[in-house]
């Protein structure tokens, strides 16, 4: 199984490279496209920390994870992209290409049709964010060409376990690491603006005030307001989880990997373009070292659980959580 | 569209009690549910609506969520019953599984693209902002691929002549071209994002409030609805299940409506989960 991890920086290659990971992924700023679109990003995160700084920096990238027989995949992972922004884009595409990326990763199935219309062979992996939840998704794409599928993070092992079992030909990627965002990627449709001003952070985490909703309460300037009893006042605290909590306060999934190197799983994926390299080494070296102990066939599953969380406590010096967990169903299987 | 066609409009219900919101300016029936598969109806409840419709001939579009493999096993035998009943309804898919299935198994329904696809965003705060981006970036948020030739004429070669759309706060400006998509505007909860980590799921229940999963759930959404406000949002979010919306009643000009090949208003009587 291969790890996927996420760069920003062509220093940041030898070393998660050595880490463990055997694809990379990264994104690239371009001034043309942020004059014109300015927070309508290329590939979700706008920010330069995000990002390699130009195609140069990236045709390293490529040179250095070709030497180690590293694949680098580019993020063109916007929802959508429109008419108006092809040219740039395909220009971008082109810039790409020449840097020597060796997939790009795609969240919009019009950018697969155009760059199927431009007769441009580079392998295509889909993204979270078209939303893979069942097998006719993945034979639909199998039909467009896709050679890679990243599942939709909101998947329980055993629907996971499914999909595999119906479709063929087609490697598979899941989740595994950072970021348990709280909504579906590809059907989230708040804006993902990045910036230091506080009431811009990621919207599913604001600190609203909430309260029951009634078509008498949400009249404007309304003074009547719904009573909430004992119970209400417990699902109230519960509609705030996202306030008290961080998506990113290290959530995990590798308990899980058991069960994905069983089902053929190809590749998992960290999330945490933007992260410290010390955070992305950290990171990949957990789960290479997890997939090391997966090699020892002799194992068993809940062997194997009760050492992952025991190293999962004595890296990040956390305990497990249930809300931090990508496969919270993996203890009761 | 046709110059002058009337604006139709259509009621969308996801529970049979609903019925009751119908009048006679209604031409069309939604019936299903978008965001949750634990909410598909039930056969029963599927084959009342359908007497419905054609005790008042009207039209029928069943409207479908994002599903598991599990999922689309129990949405296969609803699509089998409205394919042998009412043959030539519509089916709003906001999967692209179910669209596969649908291009494969049944011929006889006519397939709808559904908001969730178009991708257009939605998040509250654009509004405000809008005005000072530049130009090439507010268009970019009041438009989505619907406006790529490549994009349409995939929809064309798939059968889908019809595409659904939410009541943007920041404005929609499509560029369809002559395209011969139709487009429906749903009105007036607007969709912005949704959820397998239902914040519903036991929300009532005390020392659960930090878990999250996707854990068997007693259909709490049914019972709580919620309001979040921030001072940023320039209208308050609303929540039900694993769903958030915000409400926009206010309906573009007939112009406008034209212009984006608007020719038919979904109306929600209640949010829709």
């Amino acid at each position: 199984m291969n790890i996927l991890a996420p760069i920003d920086k062509i220093d940041d290659v030898e070393d998660v490279i050595k880490a463990g990971a055997n694809e990379l992924y990264c994104g690239v700023v371009s001034d043309e496209w942020l004059d014109r679109y300015t927070i309508a990003a290329i590939n979700r995160r706008p920010a330069n920390i995000c990002n390699l700084k130009s195609f140069i920096a990236l045709k390293e990238v490529a040179n250095i994870a070709h030497s180690y027989n590293a694949l680098v995949s580019l993020t063109l992972n916007e929802h959508y992209y429109t008419q108006d922004q092809y040219p740039l884009l395909l220009e971008y595409i082109k810039k790409a290409i020449d840097s020597g990326v060796d997939s790009f990763i795609i969240a919009d199935l019009n950018l697969i049709f155009a760059l199927k219309d431009a007769n441009i062979e580079t392998s295509i992996n889909v993204s979270t964010g078209i939303s893979v939840f069942n097998s006719e998704t993945v034979k639909f794409l199998q039909k467009l060409g896709v050679q890679k599928v990243i599942f939709d993070r909101h998947l329980t092992i055993g629907e996971v376990r499914e999909i595999c079992q119906n479709v063929t030909d087609i490697e598979k990627c899941v989740f595994i690491f950072n970021s348990r965002c709280p909504n579906v990627d590809g059907l989230c449709t708040f804006d993902h603006i990045q910036t230091a001003e506080t009431s811009f952070k990621n919207a599913c985490m604001l600190p609203y005030t909430v309260s029951l909703y009634s078509e008498t309460s949400a009249q404007k300037d309304s003074k009547s307001e719904v009573i909430a009893d004992d119970k209400a006042l417990v699902a109230l605290k519960r509609q705030k989880l996202w306030t008290r909590l961080h998506m990113d306060d290290v959530p995990c999934g590798a308990c899980a990997l058991y069960d994905f190197e069983e089902m053929g799983i190809d590749c998992v994926k960290i999330v945490g373009r933007g992260n410290e390299i010390k955070r992305k080494i950290n990171d990949v070296k957990f789960i290479r070292m997890l997939l090391t102990l997966l090699q020892d066939k002799t194992i068993s599953r809940n062997d194997y659980i009760k050492q992952t969380q025991a190293f999962y406590k004595y890296v990040y010096r956390l305990p497990c959580r249930t809300a931090m967990c990508y496969y919270p169903e993996v203890r009761s299987i | 569209m046709d110059e002058g066609k009337a604006i139709k409009r259509a009621l969308y219900v996801t529970k049979v009690k609903n019925l009751e919101c119908y009048d006679e300016n209604f031409s069309r029936i939604y019936f299903g549910c978008e965001f949750c598969q634990r909410l598909l109806p039930s056969v029963k409840n599927l084959q009342q609506v359908l007497e419905f419709v054609s005790e008042k001939n009207l039209d029928f579009t069943f409207i479908t969520p994002y599903v598991t493999n599990d999922g689309l096993k129990k949405l296969d035998a609803l699509l089998q019953i409205i394919e042998n009943n009412n043959p030539g309804s519509e089916v709003v898919f906001n999967d692209w599984g179910v669209f596969n299935l649908l291009g494969e198994k049944y011929k006889n329904l006519e397939p709808v693209m559904g908001r969730l696809l178009n991708k257009m965003k939605r998040g509250p705060r654009l509004k405000d902002l809008m005005g000072i981006m530049p130009q090439s970036t507010a268009d970019y948020f009041r438009t989505c691929s619907l406006d790529s030739p490549l994009y349409r004429k995939f929809l064309a070669d798939n059968g889908i002549k019809r595409v659904e759309l939410d009541n943007l706060l920041q404005g929609i400006d499509l560029d369809l071209g002559d395209s011969a998509i139709n487009t429906s505007l749903y009105v007036p909860y607007a969709f912005i994002t949704t959820t397998r980590l239902c914040l519903a799921i036991s929300c009532d229940v005390s020392g659960k409030e930090d878990e999250i999963g996707i854990f068997p759930c007693k259909e709490e959404c049914q019972k709580y609805t919620f309001q979040h406000v921030h001072s940023i949002m320039p209208v308050p979010l609303i929540s039900r299940g694993n769903t958030m919306f915000f409400k926009n009643e206010n309906i573009p000009s007939e112009d406008i409506l034209a212009k984006n090949h608007v020719d038919r208003i979904v109306i929600e009587p209640d949010v829709p989960v």
